[in-house]
């Protein structure tokens, strides 16, 4: 039910991105990882919450960083920048840092993902993202594309890259897994 | 003339103590007596039998020794002959005295020859005792003479003969001796004496050179004391003029105190201003210790309610953070309502914005509440020194106001010295006039006692004469001891 749900929205850009690309608007939730930002489809995050304890579950993939108790459900929590193989360290303290909670229709299960901050929901139109380098990208790392985006840093105009990745294509193992 | 019997004369011959032989012209015996037979040991028989050349021819008397003339010379010249001889006969031995008296007959021949053996073998031998005593006793007085007075000389032992010789000479022998034993003891006391007198002659002679020494070192010590003298005269002329330069610095002294008095009094005065003015310091300085825990006091305040803010500042950033996120989901949730959403996106978005404004400026506000830390924390650190500097200003200006009422008693005690002083001077002047009198008289005393060791010094050459004259004289006393030893020295002496 939940992934049938899921799957206009996904189809309603990627059927035809060559096509769309210019005319469509993608909406994403930005987030931080290390140094870098990335992005995913708005309509897979379900809410941000803070940070909370974990507790590690034995005998489990080394990303994934254990469970916690969300209102009475059980959430699994994936550490991202594990995942993505990121090691560069987050500047600020893990209890700054937040869990992004997926929506239930992408996952079997309930999934929430580790990462160092959330920063916005972000509305991009399709002229801005450079699908190109996803041609690059191996399976694993489920690079849909790259947003650009101008911002202003000392009075110079210069674009900021922000990786859009596919959540639910990268969580696939972990979900089947489990 | 009457003529006496014969038988008398025979009787005489017989009886005569004296030893009397009778020979015949050719020397036969004819008469003896019994003296004669006793002196030669032959009985008369034997004798009458003999002519009295036989003693000698047959040997029967030994004749050791003659002088004079023998019998045969009587009977040859007709006349008496005398001799003596020393001869051993069976009797023993006899020294006697010969004597042979040749009788004439008418025709003057000899007829008789009347012999007479007169024994003195007791005064020979006590006559040769004496002899050899005697030379014995004189070698040794030779040697006495010549100074060994410890020679003795044991006189040889008497028999019956020579005893009555003997005991003379040993009364003449024992008189001589006291006389050496005397003698003896003389010279020991002599030869003492004269040692005692050489070694006090001796000791005389070095107490004459000490004295003499003496003596000289007096000369010279006059000579220095007279040198002496004309410095210290010299001496005495520089402190009579000193003593002028003195009297002159005391006028000066005095006139300085008079200055000195003056402004002790100032010093005593500015000192009193000085006091009052510390007083006041002193007070000021408390006043302002007070201030500085004052302000010390609200600073701390100040801090602890910056801690406060702090806590609130905190507080603050905690709400926008969570406004923040509410803010997130709430824009989340209005995109997801799509095109319903799109008003609620908005509000959403400025509750976003309002949190990051106020997260903002609460950091801001906690930058400026550091800094303020900063600011007052050094603001207490120096309201600390300013206390500690604010402590010790109190004790420099108690310490200030001490130093003045020191300076105050000091001036004081100046003025108080300085009149003292003005006093004294007074005194000294005084003195110094009584000081060059006394040194004109002590000026006239050197002079005295210039013309003193002159006079000494003259004297001292006469002493060293008279002892030079003693010298002379226990050199002499020496020489008569030395020479007395010498001639007693030839007398050796037990």
């Amino acid at each position: 039910m939940s992934v049938k749900a899921s799957e206009p929205a996904i189809t309603q850009k990627g059927t035809d991105p060559a096509q769309n690309e210019r005319d469509t608007t993608i909406q994403v939730v930005e987030f931080v990882l290390g140094n870098e930002h990335f992005a995913i489809d708005l309509f897979d995050v379900k809410e941000v919450v803070e940070y909370t304890t974990i507790t590690k579950l034995p005998n489990v993939p080394p990303y994934v960083r254990g469970i916690i108790d969300l209102r009475g459900e059980i959430t699994m929590i994936v550490d991202l920048k594990h995942r993505l193989n990121i090691i560069e360290e987050s500047t600020k303290s893990l209890e700054s840092s937040r869990i992004i909670v997926l929506d239930e229709k992408i996952t079997k299960s309930k999934i929430g993902i580790l990462v160092d901050d959330v920063t916005s929901v972000s509305t991009f139109e399709g002229n801005q993202v450079d699908y190109t380098s996803a041609s690059i990208s191996h399976e694993d790392t489920a690079i849909i594309g790259i947003i650009k985006r101008k911002v202003k840093v000392k009075e110079k105009e210069i674009n900021e890259l922000i990786i859009w990745i596919n959540i639910k294509k990268l969580l696939e193992d972990v979900d089947t897994s489990m | 003339m009457q003529m006496v019997d014969l038988k008398d004369f025979e009787f005489m011959f017989e009886n005569n103590p004296l030893a009397q032989a009778l020979t015949d012209g050719s020397l036969k015996i004819i008469l003896v007596n019994d003296a004669f037979c006793k002196l030669v040991g032959f009985s008369r028989d034997r004798l009458l039998a003999i002519r009295f050349s036989d003693f000698r021819s047959q040997n029967m008397i030994k004749y050791l020794q003659d002088s004079g003339e023998s019998i045969d010379t009587a009977i040859s010249s007709k006349r008496k002959t005398t001799g003596e001889s020393m001869m051993e006969s069976p009797s023993g031995m006899h020294a006697v005295i010969r004597t042979n008296i040749p009788l004439l007959n008418e025709r003057g021949e000899v007829q008789y020859v009347y012999v007479t053996y007169n024994e003195i073998t007791k005064v020979v031998k006590t006559r040769k005792y004496m002899e050899h005593e005697v030379a014995e006793l004189s070698k040794i007085y030779d040697k006495m003479a010549s100074g060994d007075l410890t020679v003795r000389y044991d006189l040889t032992k008497p028999d019956e003969e020579t005893k009555e010789v003997y005991d003379l000479i040993v009364k003449l022998r024992d008189a001589v001796r006291g006389i050496v034993i005397n003698l003896e003891k003389n010279i020991g006391d002599i030869n003492k004496q004269m040692q005692t007198l050489t070694s006090t002659a001796e000791n005389a002679s070095k107490s004459v050179n000490d004295a003499s020494q003496g003596v000289n070192q007096i000369a010279k010590n006059a000579g220095e004391v007279s040198a002496n003298a004309q410095k210290a005269a010299a001496g005495v002329e520089q402190i009579s003029k000193a003593m002028q330069d003195m009297s002159a610095a005391v006028e000066e002294i005095t006139s300085s105190m008079e200055s000195v008095s003056t402004q002790a009094k100032a010093a005593n005065d500015s000192a009193a201003n000085g006091a009052i003015l510390a007083d006041h310091v002193n007070k000021d300085m408390t006043e302002i210790a007070t201030q500085a825990g004052k302000t010390y006091e609200v600073i701390k305040e100040i801090e602890k309610q910056m801690t406060d803010i702090s806590k609130i500042i905190v507080l603050i950033r905690d709400l926008a953070n969570q406004t923040n996120l509410l803010a997130l989901n709430a824009a989340i949730e209005a995109a997801r309502a799509g095109e319903h959403g799109r008003g609620f996106a908005v509000v959403a978005s400025e509750v976003k914005s309002l949190a990051q404004e106020s997260r903002s400026s609460a950091e801001r506000i906690e930058d400026m509440i550091t800094q303020l830390n900063l600011a007052t924390k050094k603001a207490a650190d120096g309201m600390e020194d300013a206390k500690v500097l604010v402590d010790k200003g109190v004790g420099e200006a108690h310490q200030a106001l001490d130093a003045f009422k020191t300076i105050q008693q000091a001036a004081d005690t100046v003025a108080k010295s300085a009149s003292e002083v003005a006093a004294a001077t007074e005194e000294q002047a005084a003195t110094t006039e009584e000081i060059t009198a006394s040194v004109h008289e002590v000026g006239a005393l050197v002079e005295q006692t210039a013309k003193e060791a002159g006079d000494a010094a003259a004297a001292t050459e006469e002493s060293a004469a008279a002892l030079d004259e003693i010298t002379r004289m226990i050199q002499t006393v020496n020489d008569v001891a030395v020479e007395a030893r010498k001639a007693n020295r030839r007398f050796k002496v037990a």
